[in-house]
């Protein structure tokens, strides 16, 4: 299963924050869920997204989340429980290249229609 | 350091990290991820570098007072002294244990903290060693090799 990034944000009724250039031309093949970013970046050490894009589900909304992603070559990020990035969050993704959304739904249930439809988890298995 | 390479130097910089300032966190990782794009490195073993960079930094602006990278850039290699100035750590065979962690609560909300910072570096990099006192600093140096090398 591969999506662009507005489909996968109209899956989980998302609303785009910051669409970066070329977020509707890449495919997302798995997601993480997390809210550690030290458990990111492990995750992304055991080959995850080696061979695809991942998008990152989480509920933290600080600037060390775009920072974090964008050492892992994540493109897309999405705040579940409907949360709003700071400013700086905001500022900072667009400087990187990173396109932020926000779901009403809650992390559950994110992973759950993400799952659903196929998408992997980083490492390949689903 | 470990055995030279044969490698002809490509480029070799220092980047100043401040301990204690969240806000330029990872500034001097993602200048170093740049700058292996540009030189047309492959992605997964830039991947690799950001990932062990960015712990260290996160490591020296979370626990240091200061600190800096030494890079050494080759067509075969890049090598990163990440040196600080601060409380060292007591027992780097504890600190090399996934989940062991000193963190304080500042950090953990930022979602760092969890104890994977030094395990992850050793499983990204291809060669590190770790140096510290307590009450001085610490020394990290690790190598990454372009080939892929052992981890890669």
């Amino acid at each position: 299963m591969h999506i662009i990034g507005a489909q996968l944000a109209e899956k989980l009724k998302a609303e785009m924050l910051v669409e970066a250039p070329g977020v509707n031309t890449v495919s997302f093949d798995s997601i993480v869920a997390c809210d550690m970013m030290s458990d990111l970046l492990s995750m992304m050490n055991h080959g995850g997204g080696d061979s695809g894009v991942s998008a990152l589900l989480t509920g933290l909304t600080n600037k060390q989340v775009v920072r974090t992603a964008e050492m892992v070559d994540i493109k897309l990020i999405v705040f579940a429980n409907g949360k709003r990035p700071l400013a700086e969050t905001i500022e900072l993704a667009e400087r990187c290249g990173i396109s932020l959304a926000s779901t009403e739904y809650t992390m559950f249930r994110s992973c759950g229609i993400l799952f659903e439809c196929g998408m992997k988890d980083v490492g390949g298995s689903n | 350091m470990s055995g030279g390479s044969d490698s002809e130097e490509k480029i070799r910089m220092q980047l100043p990290i401040r301990g204690g300032d969240f806000s330029k966190a990872g500034e001097a990782s993602s200048k170093i991820k740049n700058i292996l794009k540009q030189l047309g490195v492959s992605p997964a073993v830039i991947k690799r570098v950001a990932i062990a960079c960015f712990e260290s930094e996160i490591n020296i602006v979370a626990y240091a007072n200061k600190g800096q990278f030494s890079v050494d850039i080759t067509t075969g290699e890049i090598r990163v002294l990440a040196k600080d100035e601060g409380p060292g750590i007591e027992c780097v065979e504890m600190a090399m244990m996934e989940g062991f962690s000193t963190a304080p609560p500042e950090l953990r909300e930022m979602g760092f903290g969890a104890g994977m910072g030094l395990p992850n570096i050793k499983k990204a990099v291809d060669w590190m060693k770790i140096e510290s006192q307590v009450g001085v600093g610490t020394e990290l140096e690790f190598k990454i090799l372009f080939g892929g090398g052992e981890n890669g």
